[in-house]
């Protein structure tokens, strides 16, 4: 008696044990899934099962299912073929969510959409061959017609628990409907991952990031990437490690394929984004090769570009410092207002004897009242003692130019408070 | 306006019990009149008046309380008219006001350890809890640890959002010097009923860094996938749970490898977030994998 109350006991927990389990094994698909974690719903919108793992040549396998893919809807179709079988396949199939998929043999796919449980979508089916559609009703809304002919009934279940896993691959495989699994992507988690991987300053992270930007058609993974890898090219320039680790990194990035990329990518005609071009300025400043200066003028002088990132472009030449002066003064004197602008801005910055006379003689001989201003701001930098002189003289040629007088004042009174 | 409150309560309550404590030590009696009026300077003027009550009669508990709550740096500087105001300065610190403090509860054990958990702690002010925190430091070295550790349970159990906060803030101060008796303690506390004692259990585990509440951190963060409801964490305090694996770096750093690598876990973006504020290369593998992962596809499966 007691030996049979023990076991009975055993059994009771067995199945509570097995109840609670919040695996299964799909002994038919040849898979192992998991109740994925309750709050995914609520915080990221998504619903599903997890493939923890896919046994070898069994019918997951040979589709290509992988661990870790989240399985959110499987779906079903109800094949009508010329018996027909309408009625009871669009019960099912609007059962959970009031939707009725119908697939023509035409190939259109058809989603009526009604109200309430219950409410008709607004069609008869004869075999497999539509025979009234009600004037007003979705199926009408539709441009459904007397005479379409309806290939299959799907039936689209969201999952949300292992059990409605396990019912719906009953239900389907009852009726040898044909099965697909709709998986989702955790939306974020790669995102995360590509911004991770900026900060750890590994050299390893390179590739993959690159070949995101290259190859990747998401802009919201593309980004990221680019701006991760800015961040491995300023810790590779940083100078306060020396760890095997960074020195790895340094190695990776003076191999030369991430300052191609940026040159490549900084260019309006081969990428749209303009943060990303924005991005790509930034690494080549950070890099200050003198290969980058042919490309960077050509931005700078580019009117289609964004003025921000024309004038990053030339900030991006004042890093590279005296090799782009010739480039400089070259656009300086070729370009208009907005290049002139940005030029002078960039040769202040670099200094130098050329850029200052430069400079100088065009302080003398332009018109433009803000390429001027821009000048006298270039010169109050560079702030040696012709450059200073040329200001004065300046001074004395434009008295009546109230704006520029008042900021040449501003300017002068400065250069004396600093050499003081 | 809140704090308006909370600052116009605790003077009440302040005032009342200054006036309960009848004294009869002269200075005492005026520093308590000086703080409960409107005058000019009052704090500092009442400090003066506690040391010389002090003076008087060393063993008096209140003055000593009173000037560890009142006493601060601000008073003394080189500006001000005192000679020796080096001396007064260094006399305010945290260390000798927590000392103070605690010279009040030598004297009267249960009623100052009552008023530092539930009173001192309160006041709006980074000094005074300081010193609090400093005299219930030296009680969990030199008093009665039971009825420390007692009183600062009942306190992260209230149902008052500040003393669930100061508790958490003190077991997690006195838990970075003594992890081995307060992680347990804090341990335990993750099965209390009311969510928000677990939320600052979590908090101070995370903030002690100790390795031995890892097992117990990813047994909270792993609990989202259990089949029953009530065996689920809640997701603020899973989330804060992977927060405070991130605090504690070192040993967690496999355990957050995990939690990102977990498909079906809503805490992936955290544990990568956490991974990469640690640096590790141990995380570099399990990302770059996560890069090659799947999007959202469909496929068939034939049988």
């Amino acid at each position: 008696m007691l030996v049979k109350i023990q076991s009975l006991l055993l059994i009771v927990i067995l199945i509570c044990a097995v109840g609670c389990e919040n695996r299964y094994h799909d002994e038919q698909f040849k898979i192992h899934v998991q109740q994925l974690d309750s709050d995914l719903e609520n915080r990221w919108s998504t619903n599903g099962v997890v493939v923890i793992s896919v046994e070898p040549n069994g019918p997951a396998a040979r589709a290509q299912l992988e661990e870790g893919e989240l399985i959110s809807y499987v779906v079903g179709e109800y094949s009508l073929g010329s018996e027909g079988n309408y009625g009871r396949a669009a019960k099912k199939s609007m059962h959970e969510d009031n939707n009725l998929i119908l697939r023509f043999t035409d190939g259109r796919i058809v989603r009526l959409a009604v109200r309430r449980s219950g409410d008709k979508p607004g069609l008869k089916v004869d075999g497999n061959v539509v025979n009234e559609v009600k004037g007003g009703s979705p199926a009408a809304n539709a441009n459904i017609q007397v005479g379409d002919s309806i290939d299959a009934v799907i039936d689209e279940r969201k999952i949300r628990t292992i059990d409605d896993y396990k019912e719906a691959i009953e239900e389907f495989t009852k009726h040898g409907s044909k099965i697909t699994f709709r998986t989702t992507e955790l939306a974020g988690v790669r995102i995360a991952a590509v911004e991770a991987l900026g900060e750890l300053g590994d050299a390893r992270a390179v590739d993959p990031l690159m070949d995101i930007v290259e190859q990747s058609g998401d802009l919201s993974l593309r980004k990221p990437a680019i701006r991760s890898l800015a961040r491995l090219v300023d810790f590779s320039q940083s100078s306060t490690h020396s760890t095997e680790r960074f020195n790895a990194l340094r190695e990776k990035i003076a191999d030369g394929r991430v300052l191609a990329l940026a040159q490549m990518y900084v260019k309006r005609a081969v990428e749209a984004d303009q943060e990303i071009r924005r991005t790509c300025i930034g690494i080549l400043g950070v890099l200050k090769p003198q290969s980058a200066i042919g490309v960077l003028t050509a931005v700078m002088e580019d009117s289609g570009e964004v003025p921000g990132i024309r004038f990053q472009a030339g900030l991006g030449l004042s890093q590279i410092g005296a090799d782009a002066v010739d480039s400089l003064i070259a656009a300086f004197e070729r370009g208009d207002a907005n290049v002139k602008n940005i030029a002078a801005s960039a040769l202040g910055n670099i200094g130098g004897i050329r850029s200052r006379d430069v400079l100088i003689d065009a302080l003398d001989s332009l018109e433009d009242l803000t390429i001027r201003l821009t000048i006298v701001d270039a010169l109050a930098k560079i702030g040696d003692a012709p450059a200073i002189q040329a200001l004065q003289n300046q001074k004395v040629r434009f008295q009546d130019e109230s704006s520029l007088n008042t900021f040449l004042n501003e300017v002068l009174g400065q250069l004396e408070a600093r050499s003081m | 306006m809140n704090r308006c409150l909370r600052g116009s309560i605790i003077s009440i309550c302040l005032a009342v019990f200054l006036v309960s404590c009848g004294s009869h030590n002269e200075y005492l009696s005026k520093g308590k009149e000086l703080i409960k009026s409107e005058r000019r300077r009052k704090e500092e003027r009442a400090v003066a008046q506690f040391k010389l009550a002090i003076q008087q009669e060393p063993s008096n508990a209140e003055a000593h309380y009173l000037l560890g709550f009142y006493d601060s740096q601000e008073f003394y500087n080189a500006k001000s008219s005192s000679e020796n105001w080096e001396e007064y300065w260094e006399k305010a610190s945290t260390e000798n006001r927590g000392k103070h403090m605690f010279l009040a509860y030598q004297q009267e054990q249960n009623k100052y350890l009552e008023i530092l958990v539930f009173e001192t702690l309160r006041r709006n002010e980074p000094g005074v809890q300081n010193a609090a925190l400093n005299a219930l430091k030296r009680i969990y070295k030199q008093g009665d640890r039971d009825k420390l550790l007692k009183s600062l349970k009942k306190a992260i159990k209230s149902k008052d959002n500040r003393d669930r906060h100061d508790a958490h803030w003190v077991l997690a101060e006195i838990g970075k010097d003594a992890p081995g008796t307060i992680v347990p303690l804090l341990v335990e506390l993750l099965d209390h009923k009311r969510k928000e004692t677990r939320l600052n259990a979590v908090k101070a585990l995370g903030e002690i860094r100790d390795e031995n509440a890892i097992p117990e951190l990813v047994k909270i963060v792993n609990s989202g996938s259990a089949k029953r409801a009530k065996d689920r964490e809640s997701p603020e305090v899973r989330q804060l749970a992977v927060e405070a694996l991130g605090k504690i770096g070192g040993a967690a750093v496999k355990e957050l490898v995990e939690i990102a690598e977990n498909k079906g876990s809503s805490l992936r973006v955290d544990a990568i977030q956490a991974l990469a504020t640690l640096g590790d290369e141990r995380a570099v593998n399990p990302l770059l994998n996560a890069l090659g992962e799947q999007g959202s596809r469909e496929v068939e499966i034939k049988f």
